[in-house]
């Protein structure tokens, strides 16, 4: 059973993965959990470095739920960044030994 | 036209059509145009409502804040100023009321009469000066009353249920400023 | 109230406590005369056009109401570019979320996945694409159709302001086939149409790098 220090630490990992493909202008804060439940998960666990883990990661019994909230560049087409950020995600989780459940990549700003 | 030059309407100067438009889908530079071409307006007329000091400042913030959230819903983009001031007024709206749950005073109808005696509008430099001389001298629910009235362009029946009020006492209120404000503006004595 | 003043009480006023000062109103009130105001003097009431007391309040009233205009413009005025701080903490209040509309789906062949672009990104893409084009600038864009639909048909509408001596059907043509391209570039949607609406002329512009 993973803890939730092990989800923060896998959230930090993937978020650098994500800002480190080609295109990816910058990695936004995922809003997919409830405010309260998201600042208490951040206020009990890292306390004020909520900006290295920007990727949500929720850890299951069978498998991780990956939330991604990003903007990408308007050089290369958008729908494709999206689904390259998505197969890295879940290539990195598969590294890792994580089967993904659920992978959710958002394209917030096209520039 | 220089052919060489990219060149573009200004945003400062197109129809305002456009800039909310702009503002509307999310484009946080027309939306500060708005800010500085009505910011000042919406303050003065917070200033009238809520008195000087930050409250005032607070609400236009509140209010710009608001408007950014939901403006995507404004169908004409026309009615951005009256629509801006709408959501103004009831900021301050929201601060009067906590005021006087929190002060209970139940007397908000003292006047602030220091200067603001008939004579001196009279003889004030010009009509704005000796308006805001004889407003200042009206007690505060009137002036309220008259403000979200003639600027804000509420109807009795909007200030009614936003000040909590009876639209027959609103109706008085603003009969009572009405006549105080021309008495004074015009020395109808 | 003095003998030799011009007015007399309003005697159909509302308690009041104070001396009511009106002019002969021949039986209206300030009341009944903002009203008349109000609906712009239509329909006309002679009884009230034709008091020469009532012609008088109702030119005070209207002096009263550019006034109360004129008072908060002028205080607007000698407030406007005193302090750019203010302009700053609101713009840092906003938030990026509130525009985000609809998730527009993104094809996968992972059933575990699910990819979207923002309406707003797609919004301030299209943006970006008719700015690009020379002499305009981009108002509102609009995404009719079920966005969230794959393969929905979704009719885009457009506004722009040209500068002047640009030839707007031209203009209009690039900005369609520049907005054309992006949307085929960045997303999956399926465009039946896009109308470009020409809603203003400037005669001025600015140069500004592309």
């Amino acid at each position: 059973m993973r803890t939730i220090e092990q989800n923060q630490d896998l959230s930090q990992r993937l978020t650098e993965l994500v800002r480190s493909l080609p295109g990816v202008t910058v990695v936004y804060p995922t809003a997919a959990l409830p405010a309260a439940v998201r600042g208490h998960i951040v206020s009990t666990v890292t306390g004020p470095q909520e900006g290295d883990a920007l990727v949500l990661v929720r850890l299951g019994p069978v498998g991780a739920r990956v939330s991604v909230n990003m903007g990408v560049s308007a050089h290369d087409s958008a729908s494709e960044q999206c689904r390259r950020v998505h197969a890295a995600v879940v290539a990195h989780l598969s590294a890792e030994g994580i089967s993904a459940t659920d992978v959710r990549v958002r394209v917030s700003s096209i520039d | 036209m220089d052919a060489e030059a990219f060149s573009r309407p200004a945003l400062e100067l197109v129809d305002e059509v456009i800039v909310v438009g702009r503002a509307a889908d999310g484009d946080a530079r027309a939306f500060e145009v708005l800010i500085r071409r009505y910011g000042p307006l919406m303050r003065a007329y917070a200033v009238r409502l809520l008195g000087h000091g930050g409250d005032a400042d607070d609400a236009v913030q509140d209010a710009y804040v608001t408007a950014w959230q939901q403006l995507d819903r404004l169908q004409d983009e026309k009615a951005f100023k009256g629509w801006l001031m709408r959501i103004l007024s009831r900021k301050c709206i929201d601060r009067i009321r906590a005021r006087s749950d929190h002060d209970d005073i139940a007397d908000h109808e003292q006047a602030a009469s220091d200067a603001g005696t008939p004579e001196a509008a009279v003889i004030s430099r010009s009509r704005e000066d000796a308006l805001a001389l004889a407003l200042a001298a009206l007690p505060e629910q009137q002036r309220r009353c008259w403000i979200l009235r003639e600027i804000a362009e509420y109807s009795y029946e909007e200030i009614a249920e936003e000040l909590d009020l009876p639209a027959s006492t609103v109706r008085g209120l603003l009969a009572r400023a009405r006549r105080a404000l021309v008495s004074e503006m015009e020395g109808w004595r | 109230m003095t003998p030799d003043s011009p007015f007399r009480p309003d005697s159909r006023a509302a308690g009041d406590e104070q001396d009511l000062r009106s002019v002969d109103l021949d039986g209206h009130t300030l009341d009944e005369l903002t009203d008349y105001l109000d609906s712009g003097r239509s329909p006309v009431d002679p009884s009230i056009e034709n008091s020469p007391g009532c012609r008088i309040a109702l030119a005070a009233l209207l002096r009263l109401r550019t006034a109360a205009n004129a008072l908060i413009e002028a205080e607007a005025a000698a407030e406007a570019g005193k302090d750019d701080r203010w302009v700053k903490r609101i713009l840092s209040g906003i938030s990026r979320d509130a525009h985000a509309g609809r998730d527009i789906p993104v094809r996968s062949d992972d059933p575990a996945a699910t990819l979207v672009l923002t309406e707003g990104a797609v919004r301030g893409m299209v943006r970006a694409a008719g700015d690009g084009v020379d002499g305009v600038l981009m108002g509102r864009c609009r995404l009719d159709g079920d966005v969230t639909e794959p393969g929905a048909p979704i009719a885009v509408t457009v506004e722009i302001s040209v500068l002047f001596g640009q030839p707007i059907p031209d203009t209009a043509a690039r900005v369609r086939s520049a907005v054309a391209r992006e949307l085929a570039k960045h997303t999956e949607l399926a465009v039946s149409s896009i109308d470009v609406d020409v809603r203003d002329v400037q005669f001025i512009g600015r140069n500004e790098p592309a």
